[in-house]
């Protein structure tokens, strides 16, 4: 590190979600000594790091789903000066957050044995909700790529690329035989960012839109198609009640195509 | 007869031929690529053998652009410690067999924009300079080939190492040699004498190929017609269906638009600057400080389009469509720029 005194702090922080995300660092292997050299890892309760803040870079995995994550988030922000959301729950709310779409109490009931202890807002929401946030890295789980690219700017004091492109990029650079053209199958490629290298399209499944929607998508045609391909509207719904539920395009195309009542 | 191995000879060959040819290639260094039939498409692979080339006119996915362009490299290291760069611009010897004519047609087109003008592209030279061609030229044309509208097919008459037309029966082809290397492929080899009578077969698939291509799009004054076409509610129609993704500008042979950006590793030691492909399709194209000069899809839509069948003929005097086909076959939405272009005209 030749271009500060001191090593930047960095910490990554869980809330609600499976930590899934947290392991692209633990994953870095050979390059998780060169951080180290650069970079002091200051939280990191996985890694077993837990010095009090303040942190120059914070990376926080999950969404808030209750009072005692809200009031953690909050102090978070306090002690960090770049607060980044990774992955689909700290982004948008993650997998859990199909629970915002169904009755709680009922829900509850169907799940735990004393439904009384869980105490919980009625929804799981991305950290944005509660705070400010100044990086967003999407997918289920973050790309280990956008992780290392997003450290590697601030420290470099520069702005992080962040792509735009959709999974199809991937999937063409791959050069995949596209499953909608060839095989009818109503892919979400279209509509979605890339980061996962296209990874289900690459084993000749649809894509499940886990790195949110792109860009710029064209959310009505992709109902169009499913149609055209014989989707029932109840199947397009679920293609949007799905891993990434709760980013606002996906959400309200959902609503577009009859919501089932759900069974308790 | 027996080849002497001179530009300007033609002969009849048979398939044994091709391995002949593809092991001197590969005996002079160069890797070899050609379509391979593989998950129901032409994809351009690096060839063991020449029993492994499809015949077939098949697009494929990717172009074989990738060879001389590939999606991304780098253009030089940044030592960050004592501030040096480098750049390794080494030749690459690589070979296309069977490569098609609009494929030609697609490599003369980024030729000019690398190469043509004050600052010739060094990367892109490098990838170019030492690149035998040995073009089949298409007996048939796919369902979504136009190239005899464009004018880049479904046969070629310059620009050739070898060239390879099938006759009448198949396992007989016409060789043509276009160069001194060309030549050194085939020297030695036997063949048989070609006849008038085979070079009228020759121009009567080629003909045939033409008259029966199933996608045309007429060129005629086009530019100035797409120019006024620029209102048409047609790109209303098309954008609404659109999904942005441009899978259709990333398997064009002719789009050579690229992102350059740096990477660094987490040490902070070396920092290589390099360029990927881009797109005007994309949504990060058009993103400059303070906004996008392109956010509406209908705007990048348009843009692909009028720059293949107009705007490029204003900047380097030919489409930079080659009429390959490849963007209307991947297309999801299928969206069809010859059906665009002769909506567009008035044709449709
Ligand atoms: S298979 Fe899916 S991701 Fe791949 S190009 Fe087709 S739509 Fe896009
Ligand atoms: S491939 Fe088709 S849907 Fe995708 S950007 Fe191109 S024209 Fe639009
Ligand atoms: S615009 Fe389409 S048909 Fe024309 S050269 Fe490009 S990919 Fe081929
Ligand atoms: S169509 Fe778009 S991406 Fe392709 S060369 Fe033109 S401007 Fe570049």
């Amino acid at each position: 590190m030749t271009d500060r005194a001191e090593k930047p702090r960095l910490a990554v922080f869980k809330f609600t979600s499976c930590s899934g995300c947290q392991l692209p660092f633990l994953n870095m292997e050979t390059e998780i000594l060169d951080l180290a050299e650069s970079i002091e890892v200051a939280y990191f309760a996985m890694a077993g790091a837990s010095q009090p803040g303040p942190y120059d870079l914070a990376f926080v995995e999950g969404g808030i789903s209750c009072q005692e994550d809200a009031r953690r988030i909050r102090k978070v922000r306090e002690e960090s000066r770049i607060l980044v959301a990774i992955g689909n729950c700290a982004v948008y709310g993650g997998p859990q957050a199909l629970r915002n779409f169904l009755p709680l109490e009922e829900l509850k009931r169907a799940v735990y044995p004393q439904p009384e202890l869980i105490h919980c807002f009625p929804t799981c929401q991305g950290i944005a909700d509660y705070v400010s946030v100044d990086g967003f890295l999407n997918g289920c789980p973050v790309d280990h790529g956008h992780l290392q690219d997003y450290i590697v700017s601030v420290m470099l004091g520069k702005a992080p690329e962040v792509s735009t492109r959709s999974v199809c990029l991937e999937c063409k650079m791959k050069e995949n035989v596209c499953l909608i053209v060839a095989e009818g199958v109503a892919c979400m490629g279209v509509l979605t960012g890339s980061g996962c290298g296209a990874l289900c399209p690459s084993f000749d499944r649809g894509c499940y839109g886990c790195f949110g929607p792109s860009a710029d998508p064209n959310l009505k045609s992709f109902a169009n198609l499913c149609r055209e391909l014989g989707l029932t509207e109840e199947e397009i719904h679920r293609k949007f009640r799905y891993i990434v539920n709760n980013a606002e395009a996906f959400r309200e195309e959902a609503e577009r195509h009859v919501p089932q009542p759900v069974e308790s | 007869m027996v080849l002497q191995g001179q530009a300007g000879e033609n002969a009849v060959v048979g398939r044994d031929a091709f391995d002949e040819i593809l092991a001197r290639l590969q005996e002079r260094g160069y890797a070899v690529y050609g379509t391979v039939n593989e998950k129901g498409t032409g994809i351009f692979r690096p060839l063991g053998g020449a029993g492994e080339l499809s015949l077939r006119c098949t697009g494929g996915t990717l172009p074989p652009k990738y060879l001389w362009y590939p999606p991304s490299e780098t253009m030089f290291t940044y030592d960050r410690q004592s501030g040096a760069l480098r750049s390794e611009i080494e030749p690459v010897k690589q070979a296309v067999f069977g490569i098609r004519p609009c494929d030609v047609h697609a490599l003369l087109a980024l030729d000019e924009v690398f190469l043509g003008g004050d600052y010739p592209d060094p990367y892109y030279r490098a990838r170019r300079e030492d690149l035998p061609l040995v073009v089949f030229n298409c007996v048939e044309s796919g369902d979504t080939c136009f190239c005899s509208s464009m004018g880049t097919g479904p046969g070629l008459d310059h620009d050739y190492d070898l060239l390879i037309t099938e006759l009448d029966r198949p396992g007989r082809f016409l060789l043509e040699v276009g160069s001194g290397l060309g030549g050194e492929l085939v020297r030695d080899l036997r063949a048989e004498v070609a006849r008038d009578e085979d070079y009228q077969v020759k121009h009567r698939r080629l003909e045939d190929a033409a008259a029966n291509a199933r996608t045309t799009l007429e060129t005629e004054d086009l530019p100035r017609l797409m120019s006024e076409g620029h209102g048409h509610p047609y790109w209303r129609e098309i954008s609404d269906k659109c999904f942005g993704c441009a899978n259709c500008t990333s398997v064009c042979p002719t789009c050579y638009c690229a992102d350059i950006f740096d990477e660094t590793d987490f040490s902070l030691t070396e920092t290589r600057r390099k360029r990927r492909w881009s797109w005007c399709f994309l949504m990060e194209f058009g993103a400059v400080h303070g906004g996008n000069f392109r956010e509406r899809r209908i705007d990048r839509l348009r843009q692909f389009m009028q720059h293949k069948l107009n705007f490029s003929v204003g900047q380097y005097g030919r489409f930079h469509c080659v009429g390959c086909g490849r963007c209307i076959v991947w297309c999801p939405a299928n969206i069809d720029i010859a059906q665009t272009g002769r909506t567009i005209r008035g044709d449709a």
